[in-house]
Parts: structure tokens; C-alpha cells; sequence
């Protein structure tokens, strides 16, 4: 099968009917660096020099499917927190047998984080400035959310934008699911302007024109280009990277001309971009409240702000622009993209573009960013979720504590116990108090009596008196 | 019964018997390509290697859930063919060791039958060899032996039983068929708490107008020749978890079946070495 697996990932013809350019194993000492587990094989890979992992599930493809469509029976087959890094696929793997069957099998990619520095070189810039142009360039990208690049079966004039510098964009078949698709689009997008800022000529030479015309014209006549169904979207990438081409030019001229001291390295560098409205909000720390009309506004994260009206609350940007409207009850600050909002009298979470990632349905949701899980509850009842919203536990607790050195506290039936983030119970729940972990060690009552437990509930002390 | 977890405490054991004689020069046909019995067996057997070491990869290394041995028969002796010392070796220690490769070039059929050429890389811990006698009874002593050390360490009383692969063409040289009966016997006797070792027997073919059986279910089904009854008697009667993946290979008969095939092409050697090491499904 292993076997099978990795012919299959070297010949990708007529195995990925989205995925282009070239896909592999990457190699170590001649071996793939792989490995697998319980219901999937994970094989690092290279696709036209993008790092990727893909995932492989080993069982048949219904199977597979069903078992992902039901939360607790996938999370008992795949035991794994990255999850959610990872998109799952439309299409399949196709897997040739030793013995010349074949399976389909369902495959995800995990992408590297949009933060992943892209190797580019740009004449008259050095790594610190180039630095900076990279922050700009994420910046500006992650502020035009509108042009997320989730798409699948492009056609042939789809452009490729890759972190090798060259524009080539990332063809793969992005399924409705998956947190990582803004990891994607910001990449991708980081790829395109920071391409078309260099006017790099190999770069630009890709795209279909002429060697002589220029990279922003280029894009003008691409634009003019019927791309139908989800080619619409390439386009709305090529009307930003327009947009950001225009800006990029005095951009440059910044990094190449100030002192590398009052360069931020944030890549805020709006204050340089004369008559330009259109600039980058920072992606740390908080802002003057430029918002008069605003009683209350949060703290500054991921570009954006809780604001509160005196009716109700929204986000807003820097420059006080209205980013997600709500209207919410309740509004938490931004972490890792996701927010706590509270909705028509329920909670749930959005992401930076004011979809719920979460839907609004719970009672009560507190985010555990220790163990990146989230405590929720639902008519009184408590469970454990994940932060794609997905139950890791069943609403069965009377209360969930937040986390310590990774366990939290339960309640249920006046009797409190420990599990784990993944929900296993680590004790039973019968000790009448309770207290947080701290340096592997807990204290607990039960009948009178005073224990200290290990993180792996068994005791390892009584204490007396 | 075989259902034991196999875990880096408690691995399990794979052993390939391998015939060497010089009747393995035969021709028979790998795919579309005719080549010698031993090439087919070495690539095989080598195919089987390479999935055991990728069941055992992991992110941070080789983690060591099998024991394996080969031993090659021919001339006068059986010969250890993996490892300089001990009888068995660890994943880890192979993919140490220097072999060579060959890229062999498989043909698939795609569902809309389309013909492509898959390159495949072989990795040959185990060379082929074709000369001399049959001493398959040589092969067996050896394999009672280092099965018997060990079924009796205590880290593998809990482990899943060991499988024995007997790859052959022919009948043996240095030995009858009461003293190989009674070696298969001693090696189907030996095992763990989690069932008896498992002996499958394999005689490949080199001409497919023979007619080949997998996994009789009853002495009916063979030819009914000293030959084929001595293959089923020192064969084991494969257990009940291995029904369905049987049936997948064949129909007509109902279990137990035997670990035994007759006349076996290549792509049947690769079904029957598929099942027999089945407990490695576990681990994915």
C-alpha cells in the first residue's frame, strides 16, 4: 500500500486532475520522507518548489468520507492537531495496487503558513529592506480579503505564482472546507505583488503578452480576458495586484532611498506613500482610536478592532473604516484570525472577513488559547471543540475550567475530574475539589481525605492532616 | 486470536524462504516482461521489504514493529540473506545498510484504460540467485531455529504470531516428505499467546498454462499429486481474520483455507505475500 502511495505521488499524471507542476516526494538519503498512522500516510513533497505535506487516507473512499462528515468517529481514526492546517481535497488519489487493482483515496495538502519568508531578490534592495517589502506586501494583501484564491479546474490561462519566484499560482483544488485557505490566498497573492513590484522580467515573462509590454499592461489585457466560473476570481487577483503595482513603484523608491533606521519593519509605510489612502494597517499593536463616534473600541489585532456604538459592535480598521459590520452583542479581539462573537443571543466565531467559522450556537464560548480549544455550552450542558468549531467532547459536563499545563478541570454531577484536550479522561470524576496543575502535579480531595496526583491522574502522594 | 496490537514493544516477525536453486533460472512473466523466476521472487520479496520499512516510518525515524529474516536455499545449505549477525533484522538496521536499486517500470491501466508507464523504484536488500540443489529442508531447520528463540523471549510472548513465507518451485533435495512435514509441524507449533506462526507455502510457476490454486479450502481442490499434498500438510490453516481478504482473491470455496498456492504467477505472489502479511494494515 506505502508502496503503492509513493508511486502514486512521483506519477502524478492522471492522478491530480487540478494539481500542476510537478509533484514528488521530497527525499532524504533516497527514502521519502513520509510516515504513517492511524487511518492516513503523510509524505512531505515538493510542488513546483512549494513545500507541501500531503496527506493520504488509506481507507476507501466512502469510508473515508463518512468518517469525516462524523466529527467523533473521524477524530478516534485521525488523532491529530494539525488538522486543521490541512485542506481536503475535491479530488482524489488515484493508487494503483502491487497486485494492478486500484483504490481512490482521499488526499489533503497542508500548506506552509503565509508566513513563510519568500526567497525573492530585488536589485537595490537588501534582505532587511526586502524584509520590509515583504511585510507591506502581506499587509496589503491581507487586507484585500475580497480576492480569496480558492479555486479549482482553472484553465489554461490561469497564472502560476509560486514562492520560487515565478508567477505561478497555486493550482490546487480547494475544497469548501479547510482554515488554511487565506494561508493560500495571502501567499499566493504576497507571490504576485511582490513580483510584479520587482518588474521582474523572468517573472513577468510568464505571464501571456509580449517580452516588451509592461507587467501592468500585461495584467490590463488579462483582465480583459472572459474567465469563466472560477476564473473570475484569478481575476480579482490581477485587479489587485494591479492596484498594488501602482503603489509598488513608490513603495521602492522608499526602500531604496531611506535610511534602513526609519524603515518600519512592520511594513507600515503608509506614512511614505504621498496621497495614498489606500496604505497598510500594521498587523501589531494598538492604534489611536480615531473613532469619535465610537464608546468603546478594543484592542488592535490582526489589523483589526472591536468597536461598540452604544448599540452594538462591529470591526473596524485602522482607519476606522468599517470592516465587519455585525451587528454583535459582544465582540471579542482577534487571535490567529478567528474572534469570539456573540450573535442574535449566541456565541460563535468569526473569521477576518465576518464569516462564522463557528455558527452562533452556542450558549456560552470561551477560547482556551493554551490548548487552542474552545469550552462551549448548550442549555446548561458544557463540551470541548476545537477551533473549526468541531465537538472534541459531547456536551456532558456541568462546567469546563480553563486549561492548565494542558488539562482542564471538569464538573459533572458535583464531582469534579480531568481530561485532556483531545477529552480523554485522565481521571475519573470523583473528587469533591480540584485544584490546576502546576509542574506536573495537582492536589485533590476525595471523602475527606487530601491526595496529589501526576498529570496522568494517578496519585502520588496522600497528604496527611 | 491475531489481533494483538504491534507496537515497537512488540513486534512482529517475517520470514522469507527463499529458493535459490538453479531451477529458478527458469523464465516466467513479471507484467509484460519475461524474466527469470529468481528476478521475479527478488523483486517481490524486496517490494515486501520496502512496505515493511515504510510501515515503520515515522516523523522522527524508522520505529522497529517487525523482525525480519530471509534465507536463501540452493547447493548444499541454507544461507541468511539480511544482516551479518543474529538471525533477525530490524527495519531500522536495513534501511542502514547499502543495496542496490533498480527502477522497474511498471504498466498500469488506468479505469478509462488508458495504458501509462509507472517507474518504480526497487530496492534489492535481497539479490536473486539461481544454482544448485533444493535444500529446502536446510531452510526449514534454520527457520524452526530462530523462530523458537524468538517465540520464547518474554517482549514477544504478547506480540503478534510470526509469518513464514516459503517461496519455491520444486520439490526439496535433502529431505522426504515425513522429516519436511514434521519441520513444518514443529514451526506451526511454535508461536505466541496471540496464535501459532503462520506457514505459507508458495510454489511459482514459470509456465501459466499450468493451472495455479490459492488457499485451497479442502484436499479437493488439489491436482492430487505427492507434491501438492506435501505443500498443503506443511502449510497452515489460515486463521478466520484472514477470510475476507482470501475471498477477495478467490471464489469458490469456503474456509478454512490453507496458506498454500500452486502454479502462482507473479501477480498472484504479490496477492498471497499481500495477505499473508496482512497484520501490517494495523499499523496504517
Amino acid at each position: 500500500m506505502v508502496n503503492s502511495l509513493i508511486e502514486s505521488v512521483r506519477n502524478t499524471d492522471g492522478r491530480f486532475r487540478t494539481l500542476r507542476g510537478k509533484i514528488y516526494p521530497v527525499l532524504r538519503d533516497g527514502d521519502p520522507v513520509m510516515y504513517s498512522g492511524r487511518g492516513f500516510c503523510d509524505f512531505s513533497m515538493e510542488l513546483d518548489s512549494l513545500g507541501v505535506r500531503m496527506r493520504c487516507f488509506t481507507g476507501r473512499k466512502t469510508d473515508t468520507r463518512a468518517r469525516l462528515s462524523a466529527v467523533s468517529a473521524f477524530l478516534s481514526v485521525v488523532d491529530e492537531p494539525s488538522y486543521n492546517r490541512f485542506a481536503y481535497l475535491e479530488d482524489e488519489l488515484l493508487v494503483f495496487d502491487e497486485d494492478g487493482g486500484y483504490s481512490y483515496l482521499d488526499i489533503a495538502i497542508e500548506f506552509t503558513p503565509a508566513g513563510v519568508p519568500l526567497p525573492l531578490a530585488v536589485p537595490g534592495l537588501d534582505a532587511g529592506r526586502l524584509g520590509v517589502l515583504a511585510a507591506w506586501a502581506a499587509n496589503f494583501a491581507a487586507t484585500h480579503a475580497a480576492h480569496r484564491l480558492c479555486h479549482g479546474n482553472l484553465t489554461a490561462e490561469s497564472i502560476y505564482i509560486d514562492a520560487g519566484n515565478r508567477p505561478v499560482l497555486a493550482d490546487f483544488g480547494m475544497a469548501s472546507r479547510g482554515d488554511n485557505r487565506g494561508d493560500v490566498a495571502a501567499l499566493a497573492n504576497i507571490a504576485c505583488v511582490l513580483c510584479l513590484s520587482t518588474a521582474d522580467a523572468r517573472a513577468v515573462s510568464l505571464l501571456p503578452g509580449s517580452a516588451d509590454e509592461p507587467a501592468g499592461g500585461r495584467l490590463e489585457r488579462l483582465l480583459a480576458v472572459p474567465l469563466a466560473g472560477e476564473g473570475s476570481r484569478v481575476k480579482e487577483v490581477l485587479r489587485v495586484s494591479l492596484d498594488a503595482s501602482k503603489e509598488t513603484g513608490k513603495i521602492l523608491e522608499a526602500l531604496r532611498t531611506l535610511p534602513a533606521g526609519v524603515l518600519p519593519p512592520d511594513g507600515n509605510l503608509s506614512a511614505f506613500l504621498d496621497g495614498t489612502d489606500s496604505g497598510p494597517v500594521p498587523t501589531h499593536g494598538t492604534e489611536e482610536a480615531p473613532k469619535a463616534r465610537y464608546k468603546i473600541v478594543g484592542n488592535m489585532h490582526d489589523m483589526l478592532m472591536s468597536a461598540y456604538d452604544g448599540d452594538s459592535w462591529c470591526y473596524i480598521d485602522k482607519h476606522g473604516r468599517v470592516a465587519i459590520p455585525g451587528p454583535f452583542s459582544d465582540a471579542g479581539d482577534f487571535a490567529e484570525g478567528l474572534a469570539r462573537v456573540e450573535y442574535e443571543g449566541h456565541y460563535g466565531m468569526i473569521d477576518r472577513e465576518g464569516r462564522f467559522v463557528i455558527q452562533p450556537v452556542f450558549d456560552t464560548l470561551e477560547i482556551d488559547s493554551d490548548t487552542n480549544r474552545i469550552i462551549v455550552s448548550l442549555d446548561g450542558e458544557y463540551g470541548l471543540a476545537d477551533r473549526s468549531g468541531r465537538m472534541v467532547t459531547d456536551f456532558r459536563y456541568d462546567m469546563i475550567y480553563g486549561s492548565s499545563e494542558g488539562i482542564f478541570q471538569v464538573l459533572k454531577d458535583g464531582k469534579f475530574g480531568y481530561i485532556t484536550r483531545d477529552g480523554k479522561m485522565i481521571t475519573r470524576i470523583e473528587y469533591d475539589e480540584t485544584t490546576c496543575f502546576a509542574e506536573g502535579r495537582a492536589t485533590v480531595w476525595r471523602d475527606g481525605r487530601k491526595y496529589v496526583i501526576g498529570n496522568d491522574g494517578e496519585i502520588i502522594d496522600q497528604i496527611i492532616g | 486470536m491475531y489481533s494483538a496490537r504491534i507496537t515497537r514493544h512488540s513486534p512482529t516477525a517475517f520470514v522469507l524462504l527463499i529458493d535459490h536453486s538453479g531451477s529458478m533460472e527458469e523464465k516466467m512473466m513479471y507484467g509484460n516482461v519475461l524474466t527469470t523466476k529468481a528476478e521475479v521472487v527478488a523483486i517481490v520479496t524486496n517490494l515486501l521489504i520496502g512496505e515493511l520499512i515504510n510501515r515503520c516510518r515515522k516523523d522522527d525515524g524508522i520505529v522497529d514493529y517487525f523482525d525480519i529474516a530471509a534465507i536463501g536455499y540452493s547447493g548444499e545449505e541454507a544461507r541468511l540473506l539480511l544482516g551479518k549477525s543474529g538471525y533477525f533484522i530490524k527495519p531500522s538496521a536495513l534501511v542502514l545498510s547499502d543495496c542496490r536499486r533498480r527502477l522497474l517500470t511498471q504498466e498500469r491501466v488506468h479505469p478509462d484504460g488508458e495504458v501509462y508507464q509507472s517507474p518504480v523504484e526497487v530496492k534489492y536488500w535481497i539479490e536473486p540467485k539461481a544454482e544448485g540443489n533444493t535444500p529446502m529442508r536446510s531452510a526449514l531447520d534454520m527457520a524452526l531455529n530462530m523462530l523458537g528463540r524468538w517465540c520464547r523471549r518474554p517482549e514477544n510472548e504478547l506480540s503478534y504470531p510470526p509469518t513464514v513465507f516459503n517461496i519455491t518451485d520444486g520439490e526439496a533435495t535433502d529431505g522426504d516428505y515425513d522429516i519436511l512435514c514434521q519441520l513444518a509441524s514443529d514451526i506451526k507449533g511454535l508461536g505466541t499467546q496471540d496464535g501459532k506462526t503462520l506457514l505459507i507455502n508458495i510454489n511459482i510457476s514459470s509456465t501459466s498454462s499450468n493451472k495455479s490454486l490459492v488457499f485451497p479450502g479442502s484436499r479437493d481442490e488439489l491436482p492430487g499429486c505427492r507434491y501438492t499434498n506435501l505443500l498443503y500438510d506443511m502449510s497452515s490453516e489460515m486463521p478466520a481474520e484472514y477470510n475476507d481478504s482470501i475471498l477477495d482473491l478467490k471464489r469458490g470455496s469456503s474456509p478454512p483455507y490453507r496458506g498454500m498456492s500452486l502454479n502462482t504467477s507473479a501477480g498472484r505472489l504479490i496477492s498471497m505475500m499481500n495477505i499473508g502479511s496482512r497484520s501490517i494494515n494495523k499499523l496504517l
